[in-house]
């Protein structure tokens, strides 16, 4: 089964079509990194599959069922979506942003149970926020923001994982924390990633899946091996480079690249 | 340790929110009191204590307790409420902190759906004038969202609150026309300066009711209403129905400021202050304070009240002015600290 399908999607800003009959499948249980040049239209496709922006022709499938059919609590359970640069209310608490995440949980009036306290909890230990959970969310740095917001994300306790951008404005150990989290998540729960991401050798490093949009349409599709080449590099990125393999990680990465 | 931590600053917020409301309701009883003693006449608190334990017809002091000065604290007290909630509910809504029901011209409608019934020689009771002016704020907000949403997004938060600036000044502008053209602008000024010197118990009643009706949805919506802070794309991704939200959050404010405009006329200010000093001191969040900030909107409306007609007996100064000279230095305080974005 797929995680998201989409078939003949047209979506629009304003009057610009900026992704016309795209067709698209993004596989259950394994990380996917989406990845393509500014303006490929990545965030547009994933505000799509959360029906935060509708397409003007096409349709959205999450786990075989049209997006349009999912109640939205539903909705939120199964799939949860972490925006580029979230801002949080002024004066909140990591606690309080956390909670948040129960909120598809709870019936009309938000009663907090049991079940809601114990996964925030988990989600605060996985984050390692727990020594933090009662400071403002603007007193701390990028990175521990960053966790704030996958805490959050977390909490909601979703399947899939929809995250735009998760480790932009980040410092090199604070990328690896993030996507190393992310690969326990995928790795010990099971649940599924789908990430864009602009670093092109983390995205090979942490990736099992690849899709590369350019300009709204997909050119390259696959496992992560196949699909990093240095002809898709040179075809979506106009970047000329030497693909090895990581001797530490055993993945692919490109070294001494340049514009062509 | 960390748990002894935690304790302590949850304990710490609860105090405070039961230290608010204690400060609150005392200030309440004492400017109650005030407003029932000082007017045109001092009245002594005995008297007033008899006017309600054994209240005399013929004793013109307790009818002006009972009849004028009763109605008039009630009427200030409820039209606080519903100003304040109006003005918490539309920043809550648009995220912007600078919108208020005058600001985006929802009281500007519902003034100008009244000056129309003035000008074509009406002069309505106050149950239908409620309901003119609830129209009028419902056609005002109306044109705003059409003007201002687009269809992917819902309503957009900056623009709106220009076009309401936009569309306030144009709505006084036609209500001061119509005042001129026919002939009304005397009486038509004298309401909407604002006012409560003749607000009666039929008018306590309606408002009465509404604040009642306008509590009770939003104590249904606030979770929601609440979970707008977080930027549209993660409330939604949370499940939130931001529509239901949104659209339920302007009804309630347009019934509540077009009671409110209908009774006691155009008073501006008291849903952009209220709010944010409610903020200051009980954090930002919706769910749970707006409660408090009904109770220190009625507060600090009578009070103003208060000032209006004892600064200078027998004159009455008018009320909206009071809120005016309060609240325009504190909007462009606000406006001077705001940072943009949202």
């Amino acid at each position: 089964m797929e995680a998201v399908k989409a078939t003949g999607i047209t979506m629009q800003y304003e009057k610009k079509r900026v992704i016309e009959d795209l067709d698209i499948v993004l596989p259950l249980g394994i990380i996917t990194a989406l990845i393509g040049p500014n303006g490929s239209c990545k965030s547009t496709l994933l505000k799509g599959v959360t029906r935060y922006l509708k397409p003007v022709a096409g349709e959205f499938f999450v786990k075989e069922k049209l997006v349009q059919e999912y109640d939205p609590k539903e909705m939120a359970k199964l799939v949860a979506m972490l925006p580029q640069n979230p801002l949080a209310p002024s004066d909140i608490t990591v606690l309080d942003l956390v909670k948040y995440g129960r909120f598809p949980h709870q019936n009309t009036f938000g009663r907090f149970t049991k079940e809601d306290q114990m996964q925030v909890d988990w989600a605060l230990k996985e984050t390692e926020l727990e020594e933090l959970k009662n400071e403002p969310v603007e007193s701390l740095s990028g990175g521990q923001r960053q966790r704030v917001w996958i805490a959050m994300t977390l909490a909601q306790n979703s399947d899939i994982l929809l995250l735009d951008e998760p480790t932009t404005f980040l410092d090199l150990a604070h990328q690896l924390d993030i996507l190393k989290l992310l690969t326990r998540l995928n790795k010990e729960m099971g649940k599924t990633i789908i990430m864009v991401i602009h670093d092109l050798n983390m995205a090979a490093r942490f990736a099992d899946y690849m899709v590369c949009l350019s300009d709204g349409k997909l050119l390259y599709q696959g496992e992560t091996a196949d699909v990093f080449t240095h002809e898709m590099l040179v075809d979506v990125f106009q970047i000329d480079a030497e693909i090895t393999t990581d001797k530490r990680t055993g993945k692919p990465m490109m070294l001494s690249y340049d514009t062509m | 340790m960390k748990q002894l931590h935690v304790k302590e600053t949850r304990s710490a917020r609860q105090l405070s929110l039961i230290m608010v409301l204690i400060v609150l309701f005392a200030g309440l009883i004492l400017v109650s009191l005030l407003s029932l003693k000082y007017g045109t006449e001092t009245i002594s608190l005995k008297t007033i204590g008899e006017s309600f334990t054994h209240y005399d017809v013929q004793d013109k002091l307790h009818q002006t307790v009972r009849y004028l000065r009763l109605p008039r604290l009630l009427g200030t007290l409820l039209v606080g409420a519903l100003l304040a909630l109006s003005g918490q509910l539309m920043q809550a809504v648009t995220r912007n902190p600078l919108a208020d029901p005058s600001i985006l011209g929802v009281t500007g409608g519902a003034s100008l759906a009244v000056a129309i019934t003035y000008g074509l020689g009406f002069n309505l009771g106050s149950p239908l004038r409620s309901v003119v002016a609830m129209l009028g704020s419902l056609l005002a907000i109306g044109l705003i969202v059409s003007m201002t949403g687009s269809r992917n997004k819902g309503i957009n938060p900056i623009k709106m609150a220009l076009a309401g600036t936009a569309m306030s000044g144009f709505f006084s502008s036609l209500s001061i026309a119509i005042g001129l053209q026919t002939k009304t602008s005397r009486n038509l000024s004298f309401w909407l300066a604002g006012g409560f010197s003749g607000t009666t118990f039929l008018d306590v009643r309606i408002l009465w009711t509404i604040l009642f009706v306008c509590l009770l949805v939003t104590w249904w919506i606030s979770v929601e209403i609440n979970l707008l802070s977080l930027g549209d794309e993660v409330a939604s991704s949370l499940g939130g129905s931001l529509l239901k939200a949104r659209y339920l959050g302007l009804l309630i404010m347009v019934v509540a400021t077009g009671a409110s405009v209908a009774i006691a006329g155009n008073i501006g200010f008291i849903g952009l202050c209220i709010p944010h000093i409610v903020r200051l001191i009980l954090g930002d969040r919706f769910q749970g304070t707006f409660f408090v900030t009904c109770l220190t909107g009625g507060l600090l409306l009578s009070l103003a009240d208060l000032v209006a007609r004892t600064i200078n007996p027998p004159f009455e100064i008018p009320i909206g002015a009071i809120t005016a000279i309060i609240g325009a230095p504190f909007f462009i305080l606000l406006a001077r600290n705001y940072k943009g974005g949202r």
